[in-house]
């Protein structure tokens, strides 16, 4: 131990099958030991344990808020029986899914400051020690490689640039996530020790001046990534909140910027319904115990209602807009449900996951849950839904099923 | 623990049970894993066998070469190309650089390299299509142009505070 003076125990060693994997192997040639591999190689004063520990800790917030609202996110779309997500306060998914994006963004400065201050373990002498030894640096690949995925994955999402990623992002970002949080609480296990020391270091325990030169001293290092990722934050927040979308770097959206001051994200074109959706003698099908066909005219002529909602995308946007059209509660009536039915909102689009979204108790009796025939004052452009849409709070936007041509219960 | 180049070392440690040990980042021994490790490998284990399930089974799940592909990519790109970069820049910035600037140089650096990694698949814009024209609206180019501008200013006004300060300590040592 460098400067002498600690005591150290010696613990008993393994026995049976665990003393193979502790059993020391054969160290390579000392000549190898060239580069990067040389003892004394890395000098940065910057790195410690200490600045090993807080980026870690930071990270591990960072990636916990995003597997936290991620998994939010999937169950919200994909609910099992078990769960149950609320109506109200219609802001809440916006919050939670903005949050996802945002700490991903913030979490970039934060594991990259993190690999590099761990950057020279990566040339530690021996390569390997014993086989338990091996067994732990194989598993980092894991934990970086998982790591590294999910925000490129993320980055690559929020910029729909999709073709480079040979896989549905959903699904593998998903379960990928899965990986990436499990392999960080193994991480710090193996780690706790080291944590320890890294957390009783005195904040104040810098290296001598000379030894920064000038340069930035650990405390400054860490002011800098952090700063570095507050500011990354930032600039992404302006997706989710107007008043900072001035300041957007890196959000996919204006949240005021589209056709009828609201940003689209699937066009009829691409939906393959830029002509059913405007044939004069389409009719929305309401399939219950009092089966009916309703056509645009005799929508327009239920009672019409305005309620001011956000549509939130998964991919953390957000805006809000005024929608204005039939209660869904009043139609689930005229289609002789009971209060707690749940009903199918299926679209023209022929084909695609999100063709159909299932509607059930909160939302489905809510109040604010329109079929929208109007937005912001105007008839719903195609692209926005044309010419009725569901629109219902604090509820996906991938949920809130466009161009929608029957209404079914199960 | 001890820092590096002071000699402090305090701490009782536990040693490896195999008395192999590496070293941590500031030189000493590492110490041995805590016996409290299994309340986080349990959880953390069941996470990443349920994830590799799901990759697995999932309907619409991945292609298992695909996946691993992309990781050892994204790993690869990581330690073999900006890891190296970044090094690399701070070596040449500590033999560059004077030293009273050396940290608003630091800096700038970090933020510009963080702008880039951050923003480059926006600036890229694959992502963009004719088709739905509200999504990726901006001139992402030009605003990773200004936020690493803005950062530059700065820096270079902290370096300018740096500088004089300096200069004045230089003023005031005695002859």
């Amino acid at each position: 131990m460098v400067g002498g003076g600690a005591l150290v125990r010696k613990p008993a060693s393994p026995v049976g099958p665990l003393a193979l994997l502790h059993r020391p192997v054969p160290e390579p040639p000392s000549s190898l030991r060239r580069g990067p591999l040389r003892e004394g190689a890395w000098r940065s004063p910057l790195r410690s344990e200490r600045t090993a520990t807080l980026l870690g800790m930071w990270v591990g917030v960072a990636f916990a808020v995003c597997f936290a609202t991620g998994l939010l996110s999937h169950l919200i779309q994909n609910p099992p029986s078990w769960f149950g997500w609320p109506s109200r306060p219609v802001n809440l998914y916006r919050v939670t899914q903005g949050l996802h994006v945002i700490s991903g963004f913030a979490a970039i400065p934060l594991l990259l400051a993190k690999l590099w201050t761990v950057y020279p373990k990566l040339f530690e002498w021996p390569p390997v020690r014993s086989l338990l030894h091996a067994i732990g640096r194989l598993s980092l690949l894991v934990l970086v490689g998982s790591a590294i995925f999910q925000l490129v994955t993320g980055v690559l999402n929020v910029a729909r640039w999709y073709v480079v990623m040979p896989f549905f992002f959903t699904t593998a970002h998903y379960w990928t996530a899965w990986i990436a949080i499990g392999a960080i609480l193994v991480h710090v296990g193996s780690k706790l020790a080291i944590i320890r020391i890294g957390l009783s270091e005195p904040a104040a325990a810098e290296p001598p001046a000379a030894a920064v030169a000038g340069g930035l001293t650990r405390r400054s290092f860490l002011t800098a990534v952090a700063a570095t990722s507050g500011v990354v934050a930032l600039t992404t927040a302006g997706q989710t909140v107007p008043a900072l979308s001035g300041i957007t770097v890196f959000g996919q959206r204006d949240p005021r910027l589209g056709l009828q001051g609201l940003p689209v994200n699937k066009s009829a074109a691409s939906a393959g319904v830029l002509e059913t959706a405007v044939d004069p003698t389409h009719r929305i099908t309401l399939d219950g115990p009092r089966p009916q066909q309703l056509s645009l005219a005799v929508l327009r002529s239920l009672p019409q209602h305005t309620v001011r909602l956000p549509i939130t995308c998964v991919e953390g946007w957000s805006a809000t807009a005024d929608w204005t059209g039939i209660r869904m509660a009043d139609l689930l009536d005229m289609m002789g449900l009971p209060e707690d039915a749940e009903v199918t909102v299926e679209s023209l689009q022929e084909s695609g996951l999100y063709r159909a979204s299932v509607l059930a108790p909160p939302h489905s009796r809510d109040p604010l849950t329109l079929l929208a025939l109007r937005l912001n004052g105007a008839d719903l452009h195609i692209d926005h839904g044309y010419p009725a849409r569901l629109i219902a709070p604090n509820r996906p936007g991938v949920l809130q099923t466009k161009w929608v041509s029957r209404v079914r219960a199960l | 623990m001890g820092v590096e180049g002071a000699g402090l070392v305090t701490s009782t440690r536990d040693a490896h049970p195999d008395g192999a040990t590496g070293v941590t980042l500031s030189g000493p021994p590492e110490p041995a894993p805590s016996p409290y490790r299994w309340a986080w490998y349990l959880p953390g284990l069941v996470a990443v066998g349920w994830g590799g399930y799901g990759l697995l089974t999932a309907p619409m799940g991945p292609e298992p070469v695909k996946w691993i592909i992309f990781l050892a990519v994204g790993i690869a790109a990581h330690d073999l190309l900006l890891a190296p970069i970044a090094v690399g820049a701070g070596l040449l910035l500590a033999r560059l650089v004077p030293a009273v600037v050396r940290a608003p140089a630091q800096v700038g650096l970090i933020g510009t390299g963080i702008a880039v990694v951050a923003g480059f698949s926006l600036v890229l814009g694959r992502g963009v299509s004719a088709d739905v024209p509200s999504a990726l609206p901006f001139n992402y180019a030009g605003r990773v142009a200004v936020l690493v501008a803005l950062l530059w200013v700065a820096m270079a006004g902290w370096a300018v505070v740096r500088i004089v300060r300096s200069s004045r300590i230089s003023a005031d040592q005695p002859e």
